[in-house]
């Protein structure tokens, strides 16, 4: 396969050509309700080939390896021809030989399908098993290999080899018109392992569907609120990671000066970091599709900004450093700039004293969230209101927003409980979803927090 | 390519299969924040096996052509963890004649020339405009073959257009959009540009009020973000089977206004979701589900319909790594009989929204939203002031569409393979941090 990308390469003409080539296995199961939705199987192959001109890029994709050559032919003719109107260069580096073999216990791929489909079940007869409350539930495990090439024109050759597993539930509760849904998933690198033994996860999820639907809706308000370890996560993720994204200021002066390094953004404790690195996790690599090493970034460093994240194309354009975070979904996208593994750091506090508040919210996991740069949205998936440093009762419908640096600068105090979370989903940007991403933090408290309800 | 799979199906002894074969073609021309960043040609074919063995479904999928054997192993091994399935492959029908293939194509240079100009016009309006502008020609074919002896194709051409600018304002960040689709030539692109100018005139002035119940004007974009998929969920036949959807059993009831109508429309020429059969081989139709405000039907697919003990309605939709699921071919909600203009001026207090932050968070089903205004605008004694910010809106579908609350405007938008009005609507709760 190598020496076949690389003859493709030979005849490239132009500065910059690399060639990715990805095999992918993705086994599915999917219960939905009693059913089994879905159940399979698929194969998928195929690169794409990058080429980059006097500050442009043209890029192609093809199924077949003989068919390398013609789409190189066909990014280079591209890279010119939208090189007119293009500025910049790529950063320069050394060219990289590796081999990233596979570094797991437990490979899905030695499970049957008769183990994983009865795993999927068990899991969701404890789902169904809320009784007939339970409107629907919604189980699914996925394994995913992929064998990945990347070759340069410049010389570096890399072969890597992935593999995610993960499970995903969540069930929905309906009374009357009172729709609740409650899930959770694990998801990492780190072999079957990871999907085994959450029994007693699903029995708290169809307890959190039941409990939402006898839970009261939030007052709305401006509430002091501790987000849990899921929730933080996702927060700083969507509201703050992605403006750390250079593809989105390295063209715009006033958002440059926003994020400019050494702002302050938060209390000196407040240190947020980026490490694709970190093998195991749902976003490790070893290497990024510029072939780039994935390393540990901070993002913030005692409460000041202290780094962007870049490819090697917005690394020349800002004058900084890659920082390995040059990631495509698949062979049939372009590269763009992505988080990989992202979380506060611990700090000491304990869960005891960061809810030792007279009135507040304890916000915990999310349904979902979205960000338009400075201003962000999350729902979280439950939350508990506190009275006196006590948790009281649970609330539900409990919709959090507000404008992301005012909200970093009302971090008041950080936990000491750091939980990384993978899972089966992954991060959205520019059409190009679910990319495997990791989130985590410590408990968190933050001030003065903007809560939607009735 | 489908053939040698066939060959093997039957060497295998299978009586029930089917295979969709799909190739797509794209050439995307896209600027980023003002300059062409790149050129790009994206081809993919592929291919979805499904097999009924014992009563059972199986699916598999491949782009490995030269191997049709592990594939059929794939699917059949699968096929004995497959759920019983109450329906069979359809046969030949007749089809619709719709005209989505247009394939003259769309020159490189001159979507190069167009998103430049589109750039300059728009930066005049706004220096501080960043965009994000794509262009997009398409082709695809689509092909079903099943043992009930139905081989069809069709082919398709799509032309897209988007429009995302980012401008840092004093009034704090504004992102403004607008999208354009056919199956055939943009027949004036730069329809994009008065529209993106309403968004950007008001944006360099705060305005502020009191939270409260007000009139809520959802632009089409806002109303694709906030209510598109408590619409389409609630219709879907998978929801029906599931027994979540809150419209169910409500056929012949009035779920809505009067002045609610929405049709699933797939055989429309040239517009972006239109296609004779569906994923699954079934004619498509134009048919309203919502009229006058009375639930007409869902939409099924082979699998829901037959749970449902209803008919498929040629919505099956897919792509040829996954199995069919429910889906609109076009969404169409009718126009009603106010200009956009005319909604400003009859509205004392009210806001304008064209974009929204956390669409589809709340319970999406129920109809419930909660939503940040991404870019919204204060309308006062039939006037627009200025930008609002720090606002929430929420309140729950159902009930805000209902007889006497709400106005749509003549004025529709395409947004892909949505066409949507203006929702003028009262009561609606708003609250701001101001």
């Amino acid at each position: 396969m190598i020496e076949l990308l690389r003859r493709a390469l030979e005849i490239a003409d132009t500065e910059y050509v690399d060639i990715r080539f990805e095999e992918i296995t993705r086994t599915e199961i999917v219960y939905t309700g009693k059913e089994l939705d879905e159940i399979g199987v698929k194969v998928r192959r195929g690169g794409s080939v990058r080429a980059f001109h006097r500050g442009a890029f043209g890029f192609a994709t093809f199924t077949l390896p003989e068919e390398a050559t013609d789409a190189v032919k066909h990014a280079v003719r591209l890279a010119k021809l939208a090189s007119k109107q293009g500025d910049g260069r790529l950063f320069p580096m050394k060219p990289i030989t590796a081999k990233v073999p596979l570094n797991i216990k437990n490979d899905p791929r030695n499970v049957t399908l008769d183990e994983k489909e009865a795993l999927t079940r068990k899991y969701n007869e404890i789902l169904l098993s809320g009784g007939e409350k339970i409107q629907s539930t919604r189980t699914i495990y996925r394994d995913e290999y992929i064998h990945h090439y990347f070759l340069s024109s410049e010389g570096s050759s890399i072969e890597e080899e992935r593999l995610h597993t993960g499970i995903s539930m969540s069930a929905t509760a309906r009374d009357g018109t009172n729709v609740q849904t409650a899930w959770v998933t694990f998801g990492d690198q780190r072999g079957y392992d990871t999907v085994t033994g959450h029994e007693p996860d699903a029995e708290q999820v169809v307890k959190d569907a039941l409990d939402l639907l006898k839970a009261e809706k939030v007052d709305a308000g401006v509430y002091t609120v501790i987000l849990d370890p899921r929730l933080a996560g996702v927060f700083i993720h969507e509201a703050f990671g992605h403006l750390s994204e250079a593809d989105h200021i390295y063209r715009n002066d006033k958002l440059r000066n926003i994020m400019k390094i050494g702002a302050q953004f938060g209390i000196d404790q407040l240190s947020v970091v980026d490490d694709g690195s970190l093998i195991g996790e749902r976003g490790y690599y070893a290497y990024d599709d510029d072939g780039v090493p994935s390393r540990k970034t901070y993002l913030i460093k005692d409460g000041k900004l202290h780094s962007h994240l870049h490819s090697r194309y917005t690394a020349y354009l800002m004058d900084e450093e890659p920082t390995g975070n040059s990631r495509a979904l698949n062979y049939t996208f372009m590269p763009i700039v992505r988080m990989s593994v992202t979380y506060i750091e611990p700090r000491d506090a304990s869960f005891d004293e960061l809810i030792d508040i007279p009135h507040g919210l304890y916000v915990v996991g999310a349904l979902g969230g979205q960000t338009e740069l400075e201003m962000f949205t999350f729902s979280s998936m439950k939350a508990y209101v506190i009275e006196k440093g006590k948790l009281k009762k649970m609330v539900r419908d409990v919709i959090l927003s507000g404008n992301v640096f005012e909200t970093l600068k009302n971090i008041d105090k950080i936990g000491n409980d750091l939980q990384i979370y993978g899972g089966l989903g992954g991060c959205g940007k520019a059409g190009q979803y679910p990319l495997p991403v990791s989130d985590g933090a410590p408990h968190i408290r933050i001030k003065n927090v903007v809560i939607g309800g009735k | 390519m489908v053939d040698r799979f066939i060959d093997v199906l039957k060497k295998k002894g299978v009586n029930q299969y089917e295979l969709y074969y799909s190739e797509s073609y794209i050439e995307p021309v896209k600027f980023d924040q003002n300059v062409l960043q790149s050129l790009e040609v994206k081809s993919e074919k592929g291919l979805g096996i499904r097999v009924i063995q014992d009563g059972k479904i199986g699916f598999t999928a491949t782009n490995d052509f030269d191997n049709p054997e592990p594939a059929v192993e794939r699917a059949l091994a699968v096929s004995k963890f497959g759920k019983p399935v109450g329906f069979e492959f359809p046969s030949q029908s007749v089809y619709p004649e719709v005209n989505v293939y247009e394939p003259t194509g769309w020159p490189t240079k001159s979507r190069i020339e167009l998103g430049q100009e589109l750039i300059d016009t728009l930066v005049t309006l706004c220096k501080e405009l960043r965009l994000n502008v794509e262009l997009n020609y398409e082709e695809s074919t689509v092909r079903v073959v099943n043992s009930s002896g139905l081989d069809l194709s069709y082919q398709k051409t799509g032309y897209t257009l988007e429009v995302e600018g980012l401008a840092i304002l004093e009034t704090g960040i504004t992102w403004i959009f607008d999208w354009l689709a056919s199956a055939n030539p943009i027949a004036d692109p730069r329809a994009v540009i008065p529209r993106l100018r309403r968004q950007l005139e008001h944006a360099n002035k705060l305005a502020h009020f009191k939270s409260g119940k007000l009139v809520v004007i959802f632009a089409p974009p806002a109303f694709f973000m906030t209510f598109v998929r408590t619409l389409s969920a609630g219709l879907s036949g998978k929801s029906v089977v599931r027994k979540i959807t809150p419209l169910l059993g409500k056929e012949g009831e009035k779920v809505l206004g009067e002045s609610f109508t929405l049709w699933d429309d797939g055989t429309t020429d040239w517009m972006y979701g239109s296609r004779p059969f569906d994923d699954e081989g079934i004619p498509t139709t134009k048919r309203k589900l919502i009229d006058h405000g009375v639930l007409q039907g869902f939409v099924f697919d082979l699998d829901t319909a037959a749970k449902a003990g209803k008919l498929p309605t040629g919505n099956a939709v897919r792509d040829y790594t996954g199995t069919p699921t429910p889906g609109f071919n076009n969404m169409v909600i009718e126009a009603g009989n106010t200009s956009i203009d005319d909604m400003i001026k009859d509205t004392k207090r009210g806001i304008l929204i064209y974009g929204v932050i956390g669409g589809g968070q709340s319970n999406v089903l129920a109809g419930d939203f909660s939503v940040n205004v991404g870019l919204g605008f204060l309308i006062d004694n039939g006037e627009i002031v200025g930008r609002v910010k720090d606002t929430m809106v929420a309140g729950n579908f159902y009930e805000l569409f209902r007889d006497g609350r709400f106005m749509l405007s003549k004025e529709q938008q395409v947004i892909a393979n949505y066409k949507l009005p203006y929702a003028y609507v009262e009561d609606v709760t708003v609250a701001t941090k101001s």
